[in-house]
């Protein structure tokens, strides 16, 4: 087993009377990109505080590459990009990175090298010497991935990295992530975009009020259910209840439903029910679940 | 160790000048030296010596000597109004637009982040003071001949005036709102100021219920203990009897103020880690 970047045991946050995290326990191997999916105010901007040390955990605690939370040397080997950020706006650009790459302890020759290797990476070098105010959301939120990258961390936190980008600003955040998994880094993204985690992430772990209700890697996460997408026209009211009596109907919508298969073999004995029982079959395909699907159901089952 | 300090000092300083703070400060000074230097070439031009007065310079020096220690007394509010204004929002603007999240993070901690800010912010007030108060000696000295030897300590006295409060300001803004913590403040400030007066009076009608009420407002907080200090500098309490005025000085605060005012200062800067180190940012 690979050494791990991060683990949190009964990680919790109590503001209050109210739990944002539960109890968290997560164990994530270095060299992978593991996304922390969940709904709003689910506690992932939370979790990723404790582990910074932004918040105090009210109980709980974890280890970032390999030493307790808040060692000092480790800090020096961690990026992070925050969720509600709001830089110092009276910098330039490239004030800014110089400022914070001074805080990551760089020389001045280090500093130079990164700060205009990173404004390349995200596409920022023709406005390095502009004010920070002059930004817009999404030009801040490429600076401020520019900023968790100039040390070349071993361990990068992006708390909802493209919230504010474009398809073209997410893009290229994609190829920043992939890029770093090539050069065998640990990326920790907390998203609910999740066409985006499922397409970078190598394992993920769904969250809802503070405590995993799902994880594993995403293989084996989408491999673990079939979906049956069916159109079918003029279909009578007893064929669909011998369909429900046999399998799990995920979705339906007018003429089109979804059925749950455990066992793709069932798709001949499906079409074979429905034609004999008089329907029209227009269409039908059978696929893996998708992300969405997984955490629609999942959080779903689990809430309420 | 020092190095986060630093850092953070220095951008403090540089947000000073690109938000005009710096800016204001030298235009406020400014504005007030003209007035006094303007002030004190026509009072010393058309001053009259009254009739029967012996020695016409004693006279000129016992006048002069009052309007510098009446223009220390608002180079003092000045001084505190700038220490905390600049200082109210250290770290609760901070904390209010999330700027720390990048910050806290990185490899440094997070007393280090509070002792750069009053470094920072220690440094502007301390040299707002300083400058504005050797400013006043000179003009005092250009027109109106009067100067002292120890009154480069009311200088240094004035600075460490700025000092205090931005300490003390910084250290309300870990735990308030840049509002909350500036009237907080300006509060203390102001009790500290109005204990000082009654001290005063306290001392002239020889009660001294009220000299006690003084002593404890600059336990509370010495501010005014510090100007009364750096008043007495000046060297202009000989010519009280002549001269007359609101500045005569009848009580000058111990050494023991001064003292209380330097452990004053570490204690808020202690107080300020300890709460901020324990904040949910
Ligand atoms: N400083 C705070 N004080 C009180 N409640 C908070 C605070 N920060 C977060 N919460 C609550 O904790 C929960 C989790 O928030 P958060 O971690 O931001 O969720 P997510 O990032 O998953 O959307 C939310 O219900 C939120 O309202
Ligand atoms: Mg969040």
């Amino acid at each position: 087993m690979a050494d791990l970047a991060i683990t949190t045991h009964q990680l919790r946050k109590v503001y209050g009377d109210t739990p944002a995290v539960a109890s968290l326990d997560l164990a994530v191997p270095q060299g992978e990109i593991f996304g922390f999916l969940g709904p709003n105010g689910a506690g992932k901007s939370t979790c990723v505080k404790m582990l910074l040390g932004l918040v105090f955990p009210t109980g709980g605690n974890g280890t970032l590459l390999g030493a307790p939370l808040g060692d000092r040397h480790v800090k020096a080997r961690i990026g992070f990009l925050p969720e509600l950020f709001r830089f110092h706006e009276w910098f330039t650009a490239r004030e800014f990175l110089n400022f914070h790459g001074k805080l990551y302890g760089m020389s001045a020759r280090q500093r130079k090298e990164r700060i205009s290797a990173v404004l390349a990476l995200v596409n920022l070098e023709h406005t390095a010497g502009q004010q920070l105010r002059t930004f817009s959301k999404g030009m801040l939120q490429r600076i401020g991935i520019a900023q968790a990258l100039l040390h070349d961390p071993e361990l990068i936190f992006l708390d909802e990295p493209t919230s504010a980008l474009d398809p073209i600003g997410r893009r290229l955040v994609r190829d920043i992530i992939r890029k770093l998994k090539a050069e065998q880094k640990t990326v920790f993204l907390n998203s609910h975009l999740l066409s985006e985690v499922e397409a970078v992430c190598d394992r993920v772990a769904i969250i809802q009020r503070g405590e995993v209700v799902r994880d594993g890697t995403l293989d084996e996460l989408l491999a673990a259910r079939r979906l049956l997408d069916i159109h079918v026209e003029s279909m009578s009211a007893a064929v669909l209840e011998r369909v429900k009596s046999q399998w799990t109907v995920a979705t339906s919508e007018g003429n089109q439903f979804t059925l749950a298969l455990d066992d793709p073999a069932d798709v001949p004995r499906v079409v074979e029910l429905l034609v004999t029982g008089g329907a029209d079959v227009h269409h039908v395909a059978l696929r893996h679940e998708s992300l969405e699907d997984l955490f629609v159901r999942t959080v779903d089952d689990t809430g309420s | 160790m020092t190095g986060p300090i630093l850092i953070i000092a220095h951008i403090t300083l540089q947000e000073g000048v690109r938000k005009k703070a710096v800016l204001g400060g030298v235009l406020l000074a400014a504005a007030f030296l003209a007035l006094y230097g303007l002030g004190m070439y026509f009072v010393m031009r058309d001053l009259r010596v009254p009739e029967g007065f012996v020695d016409p310079d004693v006279f000129r020096d016992a006048v002069a000597g009052q309007l510098l220690a009446s223009a220390l007394n608002v180079a003092g509010m000045l001084t505190a109004l700038v220490a905390i204004f600049t200082s109210a929002g250290a770290i609760a603007t901070e904390v209010e637009q999330n700027t720390l999240h990048a910050i806290i993070p990185k490899p440094l901690m997070r007393w280090q982040v509070l002792v750069g800010k009053c470094c920072g912010l220690g440094a502007m007030s301390a040299a707002f003071a300083i400058v504005t108060t050797l400013a006043l000696l000179s003009l005092t000295w250009i027109f109106a001949g009067f100067f002292s030897w120890s009154s480069w300590q009311s200088a240094l006295l004035l600075g460490l005036l700025g000092i205090l409060l931005t300490c003390v300001t910084v250290c309300a803004s870990t735990l308030l709102s840049s509002l909350t913590a500036g009237v907080t403040v300006i509060m203390l400030y102001g009790l500290a100021l109005v204990g000082g007066m009654v001290e005063q009076l306290g001392v002239l009608l020889q009660i001294q219920v009220m000299q006690n009420i003084g002593v404890i407002s600059s336990l509370v907080l010495p501010s005014d203990a510090l100007w009364r200090m750096a008043a007495q500098r000046l060297d202009v309490q000989k010519f009280a009897g002549l001269a007359g005025g609101p500045f005569e000085g009848f009580s000058q605060p111990s050494i023991f103020m001064l003292a209380w005012a330097l452990m004053y200062i570490i204690l808020a800067v202690l107080l300020g880690v300890r709460v901020f180190g324990r904040r949910d940012l």
